[in-house]
């Protein structure tokens, strides 16, 4: 059997409906990871000026907030010299902007089968309601990336 | 095929006909590629890449980024400079049958109207002495 992929990526889609709506949720992690090296957070809101929202993730049972940060989006429009750069007040070609949407590196042993999240929503936009369901506002993906458990005659990896 | 940098640049594309469609395509890494070191995705409309796009990749069977994975997580605009644009996995793959398969999925977004746009995969491999 071939050699897996040393990084796995999870992604997790939360629907935001009304207004200001405050989500509770679980991430499953996958079989054979041995930490998570790597979290980034994206919405589907259009351009946004302000805090979207927040995010935190924490360990189930231990009420362990490793990971929390105000979600934010583009304020402007679509420009391919700023994004998926980084804002600069005088672009130029090959200024050494950087990508936009990156991992948040970290190294959050996986001790659990799942972890908990919180997302509270900043944006008071209401979706409605349409042959009763509620219409999507916003979607919010969490990106997780791991790392996978290391055999025992490899032991490179920054998971300690 | 670029001899003298050693490495291989090939890729992949996809027409998106219609709104909310999924594409898959796929095609065979170069024989002498001996391992793939990054990916890239582009596209004639950025902007619907960016607020549209989502895709699974899969190289030599194995998912390297799966379903649901926005393309704005992958792109990389004209303020990055060109040797940074290639995304890189954490290791270089062994090109195993050679196979790279994407499935890309269109989704509507109030930022993008849609109209038919094309998907590029840029796959970047190094050939060994």
């Amino acid at each position: 059997m071939s050699k897996p992929l040393n990084l796995k990526y999870t992604v997790t889609v939360l629907p935001v409906n009304r207004i200001k709506e405050k989500i509770r949720f679980q991430i499953r992690h996958p079989e054979n990871v041995s930490c998570i090296t790597g979290i980034a957070v994206t919405t589907s809101l259009k351009p946004w000026k302000g805090d979207v929202g927040l995010l935190t993730l924490s360990i189930p049972g231990k009420g362990d907030v490793f990971f929390s940060q105000e979600v934010k989006e583009v304020e402007t429009n679509y420009n391919e010299l700023i994004q998926p750069g980084i804002f600069n007040p005088t672009p130029k070609i090959y200024s050494g902007g950087k990508r936009l949407h990156t991992y948040f590196d970290t190294n959050v042993p996986v001790t659990e089968s799942l972890l908990e999240g919180f997302y509270e929503s900043f944006v008071p936009l209401a979706g409605g309601m349409t042959a009763g369901k509620p219409i999507e506002v916003y979607r919010v993906t969490i990106y997780l990336r791991y790392e996978r458990i290391k055999k025992e005659e490899d032991d490179s990896g920054i998971c300690t | 095929m670029s001899h003298r940098t050693k490495i291989i640049k090939e890729w992949v594309e996809v027409k998106v006909n219609a709104q909310g469609e999924k594409v898959k395509e796929s095609f065979s890494v170069d024989k002498h590629a001996a391992k793939i070191i990054g990916i890239a995705i582009t596209s004639d409309f950025d902007e619907r890449l960016y607020f549209r796009g989502s895709q699974k990749i899969t190289i030599s069977e194995k998912e390297v980024y799966p379903e649901g994975y926005e393309s704005k997580m992958l792109m990389t605009g004209l303020g990055v400079p060109v040797n940074d644009r290639i995304i890189t996995f954490g290791e270089e793959l062994s090109p195993g049958n050679r196979k790279v398969e994407i499935e890309y999925t269109d989704t509507n977004h109030a930022s993008a109207p849609f109209s038919p746009y094309r998907v590029r995969l840029y796959v970047f491999s190094r050939i060994d002495d």
